[in-house]
């Protein structure tokens, strides 16, 4: 009966082909358990390998294969790579506690609702484990169909086995959770959502009871597949065709396969696409089912030595006869599995035996031809060949579902354990963090959403600066803006210092969902605002302040200006309530060189911008300790360039730099009070790359980060001039996440390579080069490379919901929002609350 | 960079006799196309033996040449996976075309009933066998795109079933001509005028003890159903 039963194996008609579908009898968290057996089912996470070193790579491939090795021997698995839907839903339940503030469940929704129209693929990587048979016996088919006419099916697993069956997949799964492949037991809703998409219906919610059992899955199994000669077709209840679905097997592949490379068969399931007639190109939704065995170190030694036995013995055979010399395959194939067998021995080698086929479906049998056609196409570009299974598409797909068994045995492969695990089912891009605001969607080679909470980072005991960089016209302003009224509609105090005077939009759309906003514009009014002795403690201040005033000196009284001014800055902090003003007025009352000094600057502090820096302590702060996203615009303020000399700046480029630092030094400072400690705190500095031009500016910045961090403050910079924070290693400790937008320089390039943990490599440097662009040449805004607080680094698209949130957060010239606009749809009583 | 190695070739080795019963085959068949083979002769033998009796010199070919040709046949690569033999395409196709085409509902829970399977022409790859024995006769390969394309979802609903229906047109001359028929018979058999004739009957005929009705008998027995 055995031999009758290998034969039949050995011509491809094994005897399980007859074994009906499996009946399911219940799915629980991690297990689901049918007549015949139990499986234990795992969700893996997905390792980011977009961009990530070929050291690292190697590394964690090291470490799948001590995890199949070890945990995983001599058990029957199977690997299942699904696709869903990214749904709105969850991020519209998730909107209440993630927006707080305003009307944060429209803003919510309004997401939610893109999320709903860019219909992302999402993929999922399910593992199931063998864990037991439940009823070897093949009558139990015959049994149950006895004891479903009598009516004496109970269709429960009684609850020591339960137990017992449970204890078994966390076992397992503990070993798993450590591994690379981070699993986690699927929960009962996730195992019968698979089982009921192999359906391919609209699949039910499931029962949230933690055990889905019997009209629960009579429920889920609920539907018709009528198996064709190349296909299947998935019939509706009213016996319409919804669907189309074919499963191809993979029969050959070469011998040798480098990774990275052709090697990574399935990191690429998800870069099948294929082109129109209109020359548009789409993805191929392409899964796959790989039924494998990890063998024991024993159980593989057997059957190489078989082998090479069998590949021996046909040599001797020739030789004896009359054939002479036998052929060159069976010499290679003695010497191989000769090699192998050493290897297994002494290298700790491991040999996989598996049957991946894949599956493709689509809505008309057109399409399924063509997907069918791209993915043949694809696996022939790695020298595999794909084949769609004739005769038999019953059985492989039947193959594919969980809880059933391998019905196609003979076109399976054995190899090494680096074949396998090179393919890389786990791989693919992921990046941002796991909650939090959705920003955009990822552009690498596996699709979904990424998160991004700039806010979150003192709550989780990290540090908060997160940094976007790039040049010009990238969208990186406009993707820290969204940030921002992410910040605000999550109930944070955001003060935005809008120094170049482009950025008020934001303000429109915070009002718009009814978030405390407000854009304030400081005036004469505002005298002494920005004055560094109102805002540092006095000894601090002296140095800051000495650099303000020194900066605001005419150059051809700068020589001697430092040491006069740090004289008189000293004596008026060991004063009572000391000012820049008292500063200059000491300077004044001098003779010589150091009343000249005062009388110049003296003069600045009578415009409106000088007032703020250094004029008399009067006026008032102009922002509030509010929640809510607050921008500070300073009308006729002049920004030096980044390619000017600074020692060559004209006197209101001096007023606009140092009333700048002086700001910004405001915000952090009242960030920092002690009666707001309890509130989240986000600060927006645009064009930060003004600040690291000078020696003071790069002190003032790395000061001004390491305090925010003890503060729990987030900060949020954005610049042009990597290169200006790498020499700020205060302020590049202290950042978590970059947003790298495209840089043409290669100095920059390297610079922001290693701002994103990349090698500074030609790779990196093209890397950075090429985003932000589409194929034509054409500027992708917000299309960047994100490294996340977990040192993940893969490309993504900022992703703004709709076109008039667009046209809001714009700063294109003529295409933003003008203050003169703005001012008239702004709330003009809020507006004058804080001018005033 | 690493390379990983796919030995599944290693383990499809071909092995060979290079003799038989002392006999040297030289290069030797594939003993697996022998094993085939000795089975099917086996097999052949035990169907032959019942119909045209102990091998003779007259039936000796047929007993021989039919199980060779379909070992030697079947035991070649197949067209479609060059891993395995023809023999096991024949094999599925059969399977298919008996079971293996049926549905599968509710994953099982239900078995398909005969009515829900598959016309046996979609079946069997009639297409394929035509084009092979009788190429004259096979269709053209757009004509199948085309069936392909039109053929509706198999709903499962029962076989088809031929309505022997055939709707009359009858035009007014006909219809007035009817009804003065029927009712000059009305109005000799006693029935008011207007009424359905059959209803009227109908009464008539419930009430036979008491009425002295003379509608006939005709009338009555259509009615009574």
């Amino acid at each position: 009966m055995k031999a009758l039963s290998k034969a039949r194996a050995a011509f491809g008609l094994g005897t399980t082909r007859a074994l009906p579908p499996p009946r399911l009898t219940a799915i629980a968290e991690g297990l689901l358990v049918t007549e015949r057996k139990a499986e234990a089912w795992y969700l893996l996470g997905t390792e980011n390998t977009d961009l990530a070193s070929e050291a690292d790579r190697d590394e964690d491939l090291d470490k799948a294969l001590s995890v199949i090795s070890q945990s995983l021997a001599d058990r029957d698995c199977h690997l299942k790579i699904v696709w869903g839907r990214v749904s709105g839903d969850e991020y519209r339940a998730e909107g209440e506690r993630l927006f707080p503030a305003g009307n944060g469940k429209a803003w919510a929704e309004t997401r939610a609702a893109r999320i709903d129209e860019l219909a992302l693929p999402q993929r999922h990587l399910l593992l199931g484990v063998h864990l037991g048979d439940r009823d070897t016996r093949d009558t139990a088919h015959l049994r149950g169909s006895v004891t479903d006419a009598l009516g004496l099916s109970t269709w429960q697993v009684n609850t020591r086995e339960l137990a017992h069956l449970d204890a078994r997949m966390r076992k397992t799964g503990r070993q798993l959770a450590n591994s690379v492949w981070r699993a986690r037991p699927a929960s009962a809703e996730q195992i019968a959502w698979m089982v009921g998409r192999e359906q391919h219906r609209q699949t039910t919610a499931a029962p949230r009871a933690g055990v889905i059992a019997g009209a629960s899955l009579a429920r889920l199994t609920h539907g018709r597949v009528q198996p064709y000669s190349d296909h299947l077709r998935v019939l509706g209840p009213r016996g319409e065709v919804t669907s189309y679905v074919a499963v191809l097997m993979l029969t050959e592949f070469p011998e040798h396969m480098e990774v990275p490379g052709a090697g990574e068969w399935l990191r690429t399931l998800s870069e099948i696409t294929y082109v129109d007639d209109d020359g548009d190109e789409h993805a191929v939704v392409a899964e796959a089912s790989v039924r494998f065995r990890a063998m024991s170190k024993s159980a593989a030694i057997k059957v190489v030595e078989e082998q090479r036995r069998s590949a021996k013995e046909q040599r001797k055979s020739a030789e004896k006869h009359s054939a002479g010399e036998t052929t060159e395959e069976i010499e290679a194939t003695e010497a191989v599995m000769g090699e192998t067998r050493r290897r297994i021995q002494r290298d700790g080698l491991t040999l996989i035996e598996d049957h991946p086929r894949i599956v493709v479906n689509a809505s008309s049998y057109a399409e399924l031809d063509t997907h069918v056609d791209a993915v043949i196409t694809h696996y022939s570009e790695l020298g595999i060949t794909a084949v769609v299974g004739a005769d038999e598409q019953r059985d492989l797909w039947l193959e594919t579902l969980a809880g059933d068994t391998l019905r196609v045995p003979d076109l399976g492969h054995v190899r090494e354990d680096v074949a396998f695990a090179g393919s890389w089912f786990w791989g693919g891009a992921a990046v941002g963090d796991d909650s939090g605001p959705a920003i955009g969607v990822l552009t690498g080679t596996t699709p979904g959403l990424v998160r991004n909470d700039v806010a979150g980072g003192s709550a989780r005991g990290d540090a908060t600066t997160t940094l976007w960089c790039g040049r010009s016209g990238r969208g990186k302003t406009t993707a820290m803006m969204w940030s921002t009224i992410d910040a605000a509609a999550g109930g944070a105090w955001v003060p935005f210092l809008d120094f170049k005077g482009d950025c008020g939009g934001q303000v429109a759309v915070a009002k718009e969902y009814g978030l405390p906003s407000s854009l304030v514009r400081i005036g004469a009014q505002h005298s002494g605002a920005a004055d560094m002795f109102r805002v540092l403690p006095p000894q601090d201040a002296t140095l800051y302040v000495t650099g303000q005033l020194t900066m605001l000196t005419p150059k051809n009284l700068r020589g001697a200006a430092e040491q006069v001014i740090m004289a008189a800055t000293r004596t008026v902090a060991g004063q009572s309530n000391p000012s820049s003003w008292a500063v200059i007025e000491r300077l004044c009352s001098l003779q010589g060189v150091a009343g000249e000094i005062g009388e110049a600057l003296r003069v600045l502090a009578d415009t409106p911008l000088g007032a703020a820096v250094c004029g008399p302590p009067t006026g008032d702060v102009g922002l509030t300790t509010e929640p809510g996203l607050w921008v500070i615009q300073m009308p006729g303020m002049t920004l030096p360039s980044t390619v000017g000399d600074p020692e060559d700046w004209s006197p209101m480029q001096r007023v606009s730099m140092a009333c700048l630092r002086g700001f910004i030094a405001h915000v952090v400072y009242t960030a920092g009070r002690q009666d707001l400690l309890s509130l989240a705190k986000v600060v927006a500095i645009p064009e930060v790359h003004l600040l690291t031009l000078t020696p003071d500016g790069r002190q003032f910045l790395d000061y001004i980060a390491r305090v925010g961090r003890a503060l729990g403050t987030a900060l949020l910079l954005d610049t042009q001039d990597p290169g200006g924070i790498n020499e700020l290693p205060g302020l590049v400790e202290q950042i978590t996440t970059v947003f790298g937008f495209q840089l043409t320089t290669k100095a920059q390039q390297s610079a922001l390579a290693e701002l994103l943990n990349l090698p500074p490599d030609d790779a990196s440097r093209a890397l950075i080069r090429g985003v932000g662009r589409t194929d034509a040449g054409e500027v992708k805004h917000g299309h960047c490379v994100m490294r996340d607080r977990r040192d993940r680094v893969a490309t993504m698209q900022w992703d703004l919901p709709n076109d008039r949130i667009k046209a809001q957060l714009s700063t294109t010239p003529g295409g933003s929002i003008t203050l003169a606009k703005l001012d008239a749809d702004l709330d003009a009583d809020r507006d004058r609350e804080y001018v005033a | 960079m690493r390379a990983g190695r796919t030995l599944t070739s290693h383990f499809q080795l071909e092995t060979r006799q290079h003799d038989l019963l002392g006999l040297d085959l030289g290069e030797g068949p594939p003993r697996r196309a022998l094993i085939f083979g000795a089975v099917v002769f086996a097999l052949w033998v035990l169907l032959c033996a019942p119909i045209l009796g102990p091998p003779s010199q007259s039936t000796f070919s047929l007993y021989v040449i039919p199980p060779i040709l379909l070992s030697a046949w079947g035991m070649q690569p197949s067209p479609r996976h060059p891993r395995r033999r023809r023999f096991t395409d024949w094999a599925l196709t059969a399977r298919h075309a008996t079971r293996g085409h049926r549905p599968v509902i509710h994953l099982g829970a239900r078995a398909a009933h005969r009515s829900e399977y598959l016309p046996l022409r979609r079946r069997l790859p009639l297409d394929t066998l035509t084009a092979a024995f009788l190429p004259w006769r096979a269709t053209p390969e757009w004509e199948r795109e085309h069936e392909e394309d039109s053929r509706p979802g198999h709903a499962g609903a029962g076989a088809g079933i031929r309505l022997r229906q055939r709707a009359r047109l009858l035009d007014a001359e006909h219809v007035r001509a009817a009804r003065e028929k029927t009712l000059r018979r009305m109005q000799r058999g006693g029935t008011p005028t207007g009424s359905d004739p059959a209803t009227a009957a109908a009464k008539t005929a419930s009430s036979t003890s008491t009425s002295t009705s003379t509608a006939p008998a005709s009338l009555i027995r259509k009615a009574t159903p």
